[in-house]
């Protein structure tokens, strides 16, 4: 993997082209995905790639070219390309920020994911977890080992960089009549427990079968980690302070207002201990530990330079590769009082659910998500699971959902979500509403 | 590169490879973007690399990067990784029979964005950012360019080797309005394989006056009614209605299971091409998967693995017929590749993708289509989509609902308009979709598959279509 020494030659040779000031960030990835279906190994592959993007400012004005190219020869074709751009453009809203000299924690990997997961390991997981499969089910799935490494300056020889390890995996068992169930894993640190997947998908997607259409309308609903996670990404994405200023977001005009129930606190913290150890943005700025929601209390939105300058506030230092406005990658939602068990156990009619698919906002504005169950969703009575439920569509704003949340789990499971990951608890959540199904 | 290349296949070959191919692709892309009448993005980038894929004992193992210098390394990885999955192979993989080509194919382009003047898109962007925001309301404006162009390279051990450069042009704008309560937003994207000439045909300047004031328009309106009403979806919903209910369900890496972890699978059974006859929709409904057809962004001379693009017909006037394929998977149903083996740039596999996906056009005209209607709605440009893991049930929010009452268009109009279905269901229920006069190919930037996770960008065609009793809405689920 590209080290600091590498990464910093790269930077400074670019900038050695470059006639104005300027700013770059260099990520480089291995990807390693063994991928498996009907209980063999169905794909397998290596990526290696790079990337470095270059923007040039003069005043107001600014140019951005990327390549992958780091021969010395691309890196003095991607400076003349974005000096050549900045000739053309007209000002915009801002110069360039200052590249903050404030000191971060750098992060590097200490090899022992990449000794677990090498190409014949993953290989031999799988062999193995497929071994608890049972007749007439298959597995499915993807054991995923990802080296990243992220890197960002400026021509002054502003300068972090930062190097991580990721491993996720995940498994669908399927038995032939189509009922299925699914388990999922990720890690920054230790290898997780990936065998212990497939034994819970295996025994998932056996008490899933002969399952009965369920009724629509509201019900009380018991979700696991997994499903709660899927969730609660739409709620965090939408506290980026571009999408509050897009008039896009349900916390427009809402922060210091109580919006959520007393039993929900989120932060997005990249300190937290097992998450993604990526301590400054895209920008270089640290990731501050930001509490966004505050016992139902929108309590901070995310920003980038841009958004923060509008605000007149201090970038948070959740600037990504998507563009404007700041990203939560390190979700941690504050855990309860209760284990799964107990929560099922208190519950004397619901319905259990293991995973959504396919959520989707349906309007953004007032938190309106739909999506479908999948991979093992099971009646509640009298407080223990009974029968399994076949697939159901919910539409339910999560304005009204998030106030009605009347246990949270103290058991918390680390979820990879879109760009990190999130530390998340399960829920109860009651008048959840089911509104089609196939 | 030629000589590069083969030499990295011979060298496949030396160490024992069954079968080798490789992507070469050179991508070049340029992003304008206009917020609020500010320049926000003014970028270019480029990403060079290669895909190479080996088969072992019928294991098959993928590596790729974007430093040429080390072809043969790369080669020699993708073929310890084909080794290692060796370990748990139940079944040796089989591609089809391919005849060994050389061939060059170029996207059409009468003009090419690339060395156009920065200032000329530019100004077409400020011309429509300022065209939307001539309604007062409109709060936030977007407007951007993208061009890409690739250039690929397609090689394998059977001695194909084939040179092919695409070109896409694409454009978005939208205008949001909103209040303390709620946001509304019209809009409208287009990407072709084509050049700037598409851009020019698309009228945005034109149509930013319509969506701006569309948008406040919609702010005001109220909410879609709910309940079981007929309704007509344009080509700027149609896209995605044939994209999910159509378009994935007939992949058969799908069906057979490859993506049970992730994308899902499909309700489609090979069998039904065979032994257990689907009756998908109406006999107004003919669906083709069409590499052929002009400025698609499935439009190719050869896909991924060097299979010749075609024209398949999926569904026969409702009757399905037909699958999406690729080498690998085929043979399974003793067919050829269908010519849909596609990656995502050069750093992933190519796996089952759609091309274009057609509804072909019918005989109706619009105005038909409306005066077939006593109470309903037209459903214009899609804003929000979910499908279960089978594509049976489907939920879809478009940004537009235009009222027909007693078979004529009333005016008004209302916001957040849903509805949902189950496929064949829906299909079923189509009674007619209008003349060739009003098809219109939509092309879609963002259709997630695969693990890693590869974007793809397809067309769909159709012109305006009717539905009969669909359910609009949820407030009616208590």
């Amino acid at each position: 993997m590209l080290n600091k020494e590498a990464a910093r030659s790269i930077l400074d040779k670019t900038m050695a082209q470059v006639g104005h000031y300027a700013t770059a960030v260099l990520s480089a990835t291995e990807q390693n995905t063994t991928r498996f279906a009907n209980s063999e190994i169905s794909q397998n592959v290596a990526i290696t790639d790079m990337n470095l993007s270059l923007t040039v400012y003069d005043g107001k004005k600014s140019a951005t070219c990327s390549t992958n190219v780091v021969t010395d020869d691309g890196l003095k074709e991607l400076a003349k390309d974005a000096e050549n751009l900045l000739k053309y453009v007209p000002e915009g809203e801002f110069e360039a920020f200052p590249f903050s000299d404030e000191p971060v924690q750098e992060s590097s990997s200490d090899g022992s994911l990449l000794k677990a997961f090498g190409v014949a390991e993953r290989a031999k997981f799988v062999k193995d977890g497929v071994a608890f499969i049972e007749p007439g089910y298959t597995a499915a799935g993807a054991l995923n080992f990802n080296r990243n490494v992220l890197a960002v300056g400026d021509s002054k020889k502003g300068f972090r960089y930062s190097a991580y390890d990721y491993v996720n995996f995940n498994t669908v068992v399927t038995h032939e009549d189509g009922t299925a169930g699914g388990r999922e894993c990720c890690s920054y640190t230790a290898p997780p427990d990936i065998l212990g997947c497939f034994k819970n998908a295996q025994a998932t997607a056996k008490a899933a079968r002969n399952a009965v259409s369920p009724e629509l309308g509201a019900r009380t609903v018991v979700l696991s980690p997994l499903a709660f996670a899927d969730l609660m990404g739409f709620v965090c994405y939408m506290l980026d302070a571009k999408e509050v200023e897009d008039g896009a977001s349900f916390a427009m005009g809402k922060l210091g207002q109580k919006v959520f129930g007393e039993n929900l606190t989120v932060r997005d913290d990249a300190n937290h201990p097992g998450l993604r150890p990526l301590p400054f943005d895209t920008e270089g700025n640290p990731r501050r530990t930001l509490t966004l929601i505050d016992k139902g209390v929108v309590a901070s939105y995310l920003y980038d330079n841009a958004t923060a300058a509008r605000q007149n506030v201090k970038s948070t230092g959740h600037a990504s590769i998507w563009g404007q406005g700041g990203f939560p990658a390190n979700i941690v939602i504050d855990g309860g009082g209760q284990s799964m068990e107990e929560i099922i156990a208190s519950t004397e009619k619901g319905i259990y659910i293991n995973e959504f698919h396919y959520t989707n906002f349906v309007n953004a504005r007032s938190l309106q998500i739909t999506g479908l169950t999948r991979n093992g969703a099971f009646l509640i009575e009298n407080g223990k699971l009974t029968t399994p439920m076949a697939t159901v569509r919910f539409t339910e704003s999560m304005l009204d959902a998030l106030r009605n949340i009347t246990a949270v789990s103290n058991h918390r499971e680390l979820i990879g979500t879109w760009g990190g990951a999130a530390l998340v608890p399960g829920v109860r959540i009651e008048n959840f509403h089911f509104t089609s199904k196939p | 590169m030629k000589e590069m290349i083969q030499s990295a296949m011979e060298y496949a070959k030396s160490l024992g490879a069954g079968f080798c191919d490789l992507r070469y692709k050179d991508i070049h892309i340029e992003d304008i973007e206009v917020e609020n009448s500010t320049l926000v993005k003014a970028e270019k980038k480029r990403s060079l690399g290669y895909g190479v894929r080996v088969y072992v004992d019928g294991a098959m193992g993928f590596a790729a990067s974007s430093d040429p210098t080390q072809m043969n390394t790369v080669v020699k990885q993708a073929y310890e990784i084909a080794r290692a999955s060796l370990t748990l192979l139940a079944e040796k993989a089989k591609l089809d029979k391919k005849e060994a080509v050389q061939a060059t194919y170029a996207t059409p382009v009468k003009k090419c964005p690339f060395g156009m003047p920065f200032e000329e898109k530019l100004a077409l962007l400020m011309e429509c950012d300022k065209n939307m925001n001539a309604t007062e309301g409109v709060k936030r404006t977007c407007s951007y360019l993208f061009f890409r162009e690739d250039d690929v390279i397609f090689a394998d051990t059977d001695g194909s080797y084939i040179d092919q450069s695409f070109l896409q042009s694409g454009a978005y704008i939208g205008a949001t309005a909103f209040s303390d309560e709620d946001m509304q937003e019209r809009s409208f994207i287009d990407i072709q394989r084509a050049g700037y000439e598409a851009i020019l045909d698309m009228n945005l300047a034109e149509r930013a006056k319509t969506i701006g004031k569309e948008a406040v328009e919609l702010l005001k309106a109220e909410d879609c009614p709910s309940g079981e009403f007929d309704i007509i979806l344009t080509p700027r919903q149609m896209f995605l209605q044939i994209h999910e209910s159509v378009g994935h369900p007939t992949e058969l890496d799908r069906i057979l299971g490859s993506e049970a972890a992730y994308a899902g699978r499909s309700f489609v059974e090979t069998e039904n091409l065979t032994s257990k006859p689907l009756t998908y929709g109406s006999e107004h409904v003919t669906i083709v998967a069409d590499a052929t057809c002009p400025q698609g962004l499935g439009t190719f001379a050869y896909d991924d693995e060097g299979t010749p693009g075609q024209n398949v017909t999926l569904i026969d006037k409702g009757k399905f017929v037909g699958l999406q394929t690729s080498r690998d998977n085929a043979p399974k149903i003793g067919q050829n590749s269908g010519g849909a083996g596609l990656s995502d740039g050069w750093r992933n596999l190519p796996i089952v993708r759609m091309t274009n996906i057609n509804l072909l056009p019918g005989q109706f005209t619009l105005d038909e289509l409306i005066s077939g209607i006593e109470y309903g709605f037209i459903f214009d440009e899609n804003k929000s989509w979910s499908i279960d893991d089978l594509r049976i049930n489907f939920q879809f929010a478009c940004e537009m609902a235009r009222e027909i009452k007693n078979g004529k268009l009333t005016g008004r109009v209302f916001k957040n308009p849903i509805y949902a279905g189950k496929t064949t269901e829906f299909w079923g229920n189509c009674d007619g979709t209008a003349n060739k006069d009003f098809w219109e190919l939509v092309g879609v930037p963002n259709c997630g598959k695969g693990q890693p996770m590869q974007v793809m960008r397809v067309s769909h065609g159709s012109s305006p279509t009717r539905f009969r009793k669909v359910k609009v809405g949820v407030s009616d689920v208590k």
